[in-house]
């Protein structure tokens, strides 16, 4: 019964603690230098200008600032949702079309440059990308920019920042266009790069809905007090990424004592204590996993008993019943997952049924792969004997003490395996759930990953991780399977393999 | 008991049908307490549909069947459908089957398949159950094999447990279809054992057989069927020796 309260808790926690006491601001932390990042990938160091930023609002408004992962393409979808209060992620007005949208005065600006390989000589300028092809961060003012001025440029959107300048390297795009601190906090951490060209001026604003405008009044008093006392300008130069659009921008608003710094001044020594890197990640790599079992798990639950009772409607009910069983797993196993899990977490909230995000990734799962599960157990039952229903009639059982005495326990042993099969895949494929702001083991690889430039080894960690929680259920399986064997066959199935070869 | 003027099971005018095809055509008969009444005829014949009849494994078209006093009428699985599998549910509790293929549960021992209907069905405690399964397992000669599983048997063990397994729910009638058929010859002879003891105590057995020797020696009277009617109900002795119709003359002659 404690385990129920504790899993209800953990289900339904970030709805209950919704109290005006915490600033719930959200950004997306993979490869968010210098705004929002994991100082080298470590996952308890939340670091960034950005933060910072909250931080001070927050205590300016008597609150406690609580962060929320969310991915680039989904904050202002979560923010509509009432996931978090504000979003704060190097937004600027022009983008949000949204008239439920509401945005703070700028608290920083800043160009986009262009960033090239050192050894780059054909590209001078934006102008010459004209037939090359550009990267840029998907939905971001640099591509609509980029779009809106050259006509023959090809654009290639990536989900991070970490993404796009790995493909410059690799030579994939000839150039990409990012927000001007951005670019240079990447080329000074990454060699082999350089800054040719700064475009066009982008304003930062702090984002949320205008039911909350009052909220926002608050922010703008803030950052208002934060230019006025100079704490804004403290945060500018402590992460170094001062240049000539935020002077002009505190200009306009008032003073400033500031001179944009020369870029590329000097680069940062390399941290080369990987290993501490690595003993760093694994407790987060830990709980992430204990994260993406529990979601596994959980849904694998869900989707046995709704997979059970689609079966038996489907072989077992009347007619109507049964159209209405099969038309519900056609259904569930015809539409990606994907969309499911946008439609139930995003979509269902418009019609008033807003789930958190465990409960929506833990039942969309559940829902998908109960199509599966009732297929496999229709197979089992049907594999079973009609004999056997037959005796067990005939000894006086109605249909459902039949089945549940008789045709489900035989059924069971037929299923077993394709399930086993069907828990690794849902282990797998729980890495979606990160797309609804659940930071599960793939999405603390990305994190960690894309803020310690480490894919590689990182990658190998998570791979293992992934393989070593399927085994037990595999090994698992294979001792139920042994145990519920209803035959003794003198051969097993390795040995009838290779007795007809 | 009921009493002797009304006879245990009486069948009449049963109709059942495949699709187009009339399996059974207007059967009737009675049977009376203690009989064992064999059932014989060239397959196809509908003499295993009788049997399945009798038990609800087919909804009979026509007719009615009676057994001990539970009315079953083919124009009530019409007109009230619940009625109808209320009443059959209440027949098959005077009713155990044993099937050509045994149908043992193969996922429980033999003392569980025993046990089973008992504790589910009729809510028997588990001791009691046990108690009753052991006795019967023990009649019918498998005392040592409670704890075995089905694989490990051979076909008239198995054939044995099934007939064990029915009894436990303390039937008025015994039906076997085809019970031997599926065994080695030298197994036939334990099974049929066990029902000429079953016939000492008294059981109404109807068993639908090829083993024209056990149908002649142990029967009381014999049914042959053809072509889904009753064409001849005689004593043993007399439709073996002298059958009143051609096609019980033809048939016999082929086995004899």
């Amino acid at each position: 019964m404690k385990t129920f309260y504790f899993i209800i808790l953990l289900l339904f926690g970030p709805v209950l603690s919704a109290d005006e006491s915490v600033l719930h601001w959200a950004a997306d932390a993979e490869s968010g230098a210098p705004n929002v990042f994991y100082e080298d990938g470590n996952l308890s160091k939340l670091v960034g200008f950005e933060k910072d930023i909250m931080d001070h609002i927050a205590k300016h408004l008597g609150r406690r600032a609580e962060f929320h992962q969310n991915d680039w393409d989904s904050l202002i979808s979560g923010l509509q949702r009432g996931l978090y209060d504000v979003v704060i992620n190097g937004f600027s007005p022009e983008e949000g079309k949204e008239s439920s949208i509401i945005f703070s005065d700028p608290y920083y600006a800043c160009g986009l440059s262009l960033i090239v390989r050192a050894d780059t000589n054909k590209i001078k300028s934006i102008l010459d990308c004209n037939e090359a092809v550009v990267g840029v961060l998907r939905s971001s003012k640099a591509e609509s920019t980029l779009m809106s001025s050259l006509k023959n440029v090809k654009v290639i959107g990536y989900p991070n920042e970490y993404c796009a300048i790995s493909d410059l390297k690799d030579k994939r795009v000839d150039a990409i266009l990012l927000d001007g601190q951005v670019a240079a906090y990447y080329t000074k951490k990454l060699s082999g790069l350089k800054i040719i060209d700064e475009v066009d001026e982008i304003k930062y604003s702090i984002v949320s809905t205008s039911n909350n405008s009052k909220l926002m009044a608050a922010i703008n008093d803030a950052i208002e007090h934060m230019k006025r006392d100079g704490a804004l300008d403290a945060l500018v130069s402590k992460w170094d990424i001062c240049n000539t659009f935020y002077v002009q921008l505190r200009e306009t608003s008032g003073k400033s004592k500031m001179n944009p710094p020369c870029l590329n001044s000097e680069s940062s020594q390399r941290n080369n204590q990987e290993i501490i890197k690595y003993l760093q990640a694994f407790p987060f790599f830990m709980k992430a996993a204990c994260v993406t079992l529990m979601i596994s798990i959980l849904a694998m639950c869900v989707a046995i008993v709704l997979g059970l009772c689609l079966a038996i409607m489907r072989v077992y009910m009347p007619k109507w019943i049964s159209f209405l069983a099969i038309s519900t797993i056609e259904f569930l196993r015809g539409i990606p997952l994907l969309i499911q899990l946008f439609f139930v977490f995003y979509g269902l909230p418009c019609i008033g049924i807003t789930l958190p995000p465990l409960v929506a990734g833990i039942l969309t799962l559940g829902m998908n792969y109960a199509a599966y599960e009732a297929e496999n157990f229709r197979a089992g039952m049907v594999a079973v004997p009609y004999g056997q229903m037959e005796a067990a009639r005939a000894l006086g059982m109605n249909q459902w003490q039949s089945l549940r005495h008789v045709i489900l326990p035989q059924a069971f042993t037929f299923v077993l395996p394709p399930l086993t099969n069907d828990f690794i895949a849902i282990l797998k494929d729980s890495s979606l759930v990160s797309l609804i702001t659940i930071v599960e083991l793939t999405k603390t690889y990305m994190l960690i990953a894309s803020n310690s430039f480490n894919f590689f080894g990182m990658g190998a960690i998570v791979a293992i991780i992934y393989f070593l929680i399927g085994l037990p259920f595999a090994q698992l399986a294979k001792l139920a399977e042994k145990h519920l064997k209803l035959e003794k066959r003198a051969y097993s199935s390795r040995k009838i393999g290779r007795r007809y070869r | 008991m009921s009493d002797c003027s009304k006879p245990l099971i009486s069948i009449s005018n049963l109709c059942k049908d495949y699709g187009e095809n009339r399996i059974l055509k207007h059967v009737s008969c009675q049977i009376e307490s203690g009989d064992l009444v064999s059932v014989i005829g060239p397959s196809g014949c509908g003499k295993s549909t009788l049997l399945r009849c009798l038990n609800c494994l087919e909804v009979l078209d026509a007719g009615e069947i009676t057994i001990d006093d539970v009315c079953l009428r083919a124009v009530d699985h019409d007109k009230n459908e619940d009625c109808f599998w209320q009443r059959a549910h209440e027949l098959r509790q005077n009713v155990g089957m044993v099937f050509q293929s045994f149908n043992l549960f193969p996922h429980k021992t033999l003392l569980d398949n025993v046990t089973l209907a008992q504790i589910v069905v009729k809510h028997e405690k588990q001791e009691k159950a046990k108690a009753l399964a052991m006795s019967l397992l023990e009649k019918v000669g498998l005392g040592n094999f409670s704890g075995r599983y089905p694989w490990s048997l051979s076909g008239g063990e198995k054939q044995r447990a099934a007939i064990a397994r029915a009894l436990a729910m303390k039937p008025k009638v015994m039906l076997y279809d085809e019970p031997t058929s599926s065994l080695d010859p030298e197994m036939v002879e334990e099974v049929l054992q066990v029902m000429r003891d079953l016939d000492v105590e008294g059981m109404t057995q109807i068993i639908v057989t090829h083993e024209m020797r056990f149908a002649k020696d142990a029967s009381d009277y014999i049914i042959y069927m053809e072509n889904g009617e009753i064409v001849e109900i005689s004593d043993e002795d007399e439709i073996f020796i002298n059958p009143q119709d051609d096609r019980t003359r033809r048939f016999l002659k082929r086995y004899m």
